[in-house]
């Protein structure tokens, strides 16, 4: 079962009058239930790609489709991804508001999602400010999978946490994913965190995909130059 | 800054708000006799030129000055708000063209637009206000719209449009309530200007007309009796020079609690 399939995306930014190319056909599908690891340098052009998957970025021609409604994304700034003139338990209600939940189930199900990432019941009505990075970072996940999504990209969701926190977070988004059944586009710099929770990788270079392999399989058999590169620069 | 900003004009507001229904003195009644009375216990500031108490149409003078202030305030707010909103927001040629004639409306010297209403709508307090009024859309549009199209590229307004939230509720629920800090500090700095503006449209004659007192008509018509009757000049130039240091202190120190 598919939950996504990219054909021949192309995407560019507007310079004036000049197109800046940032993808070229880039193919690749995502089934359902898996974790697939996009990883490349910065300015290789993952938020690009998954920025123009989900309409974020208008730029672009080829063919996407989605077989889920409203996918949702994790972004990597755990500062800017939460309203800062919202309590928590409102960030958490408003995606059930816009998927047409009843209001009396919101708030119940706000609050048990919050105790399931692990933030304590009166932080309800805090405001993000209030929070630290990591706590932001559980508040930003748990509002992207509450109303169910069938697909979550996750933008570098750990690379502005300490190490120790990092793990943590990868670890709740891996739980969720299970419980709730989301398929995956985790996008990293870090081969690190792309070993630990991906079933699949897609190795990008220059708004090209180079390779694409099992996790296993691709590292401990690297086919392509930039993969090796990679590879040993991480070791 | 804060408090004494805060102070002054809780003072001067409530000062107007007991001129609204209770003065010493009918403010517009003339009395032959008593022109020109220094400042007494009978007459706290002394009458005027046709014998009327000051400190009575001073106190509905502020009042006057106030009430006008706060609707220029509300349609430049409201509609700069408005604007400035769907202008961030949406962007676009609607965008482009609005901020134009927000710089074009803003080119022009108030006094100059003033006049030009009036000419055209006649004397009166309605016309002075919807002429303030739109004078102060720009400003507000401008402070706004870049606040608005800061929010718009902000991770959680993206989310908020994955979720498939409308357009409508992301501007209203979404950024308006982002809103606040920057619009407290202009509304109350916003409203300092709509009463030195209202004090110099009064001040041509253009504003609120006689025999109601206003602040700015009271001025001019002291001009006159300086020598006689310095009390006058005095008492409504010390009534806006009041009114605006509080709404200035209240508005700077407001401005600087939101930058600190």
């Amino acid at each position: 079962m598919r939950v996504l399939e990219v054909e021949c995306l192309s995407a560019w930014y507007t310079q004036g009058r000049t197109r800046q190319p940032v993808l070229q056909d880039v193919t690749f599908h995502l089934d359902r239930g898996e974790v697939l690891g996009l990883v490349g340098e910065s300015g290789s052009g993952k938020s690009t790609l998954a920025r123009s998957i989900l309409g974020l970025h208008r730029d672009w021609e080829g063919r996407v489709r989605h077989y889920t409604p409203r996918p949702q994304m994790i972004f990597q700034d755990p500062y800017r991804s939460l309203n800062p003139a919202h309590t928590l338990l409102w960030t958490l209600t408003e995606p059930l508001r816009a998927a047409g939940v009843p209001p009396v189930q919101r708030q119940e199900r706000a609050m048990a999602l919050l105790d399931r990432v692990g933030l304590a019941p009166e932080l309800a009505h805090r405001y993000p400010q209030e929070l630290s990075g990591g706590q932001r970072q559980r508040v930003a996940i748990a509002a992207a999978v509450i109303a169910r999504p069938g697909l979550v990209v996750a933008d570098e969701p750990v690379s502005a946490l300490d190490v120790t926190v990092q793990r943590q977070i990868l670890e709740l988004l891996m739980d969720l994913k299970r419980e709730y059944g989301f398929s995956c586009l985790f996008i990293s710099h870090d081969l690190g965190v792309i070993y630990q929770i991906c079933d699949r990788v897609l190795v990008m270079e220059g708004g090209k995909i180079v390779e694409e392999n099992d996790t296993d399989a691709l590292f401990s058999a690297p086919k392509h130059p930039f993969t090796k590169k990679l590879l040993e620069a991480a070791e | 800054m804060l408090l004494f900003g805060g102070v002054v004009s809780l003072l001067t507001v409530s000062a107007a708000l007991l001129g609204a229904f209770w003065t010493p003195y009918n403010p517009t009644a003339v009395s032959a006799a008593e022109k020109f009375c220094p400042p007494s216990l009978v007459h706290l500031l002394g009458t005027d030129n046709f014998g009327r108490d000051v400190f009575s149409r001073v106190l509905q003078g502020m009042g006057a000055s106030l009430l006008i202030a706060a609707c220029v305030v509300a349609i430049g707010c409201l509609l700069g708000t408005a604007i400035g909103c769907l202008c961030g927001y949406f962007g676009g040629p609607a965008d482009f063209l609005l901020t134009r004639l927000c710089d074009v409306v803003t080119a022009f010297p108030s006094v100059l637009l003033a006049l030009v209403v009036v000419s055209l709508a006649g004397r009166g307090t309605v016309q002075i206000v919807l002429a303030l009024g739109v004078l102060f859309i720009p400003s507000f549009a401008r402070l706004v719209r870049g606040e608005a199209a800061r929010c718009r590229d902000a991770s959680y307004i993206q989310s908020a449009r994955l979720m498939g939230v409308s357009h409508g509720r992301i501007l209203l629920a979404h950024i308006l309530p982002n809103l606040r800090g920057v619009l407290v500090p202009a509304i109350v700095i916003g409203f300092n200007n709509a009463i030195l503006s209202e004090a110099s449209m009064s001040f041509l004659g253009l504003g609120v007309q006689p025999p109601f007192p206003s602040l700015g008509s009271m001025l001019s018509d002291s001009q006159t009796y300086l020598q006689r009757a310095p009390w006058y000049a005095f008492s409504a130039g010390a009534a806006i020079a009041l009114l605006i240091l509080g709404f200035s202190l209240l508005g700077e120190g407001l401005q600087r609690r939101r930058r600190a």
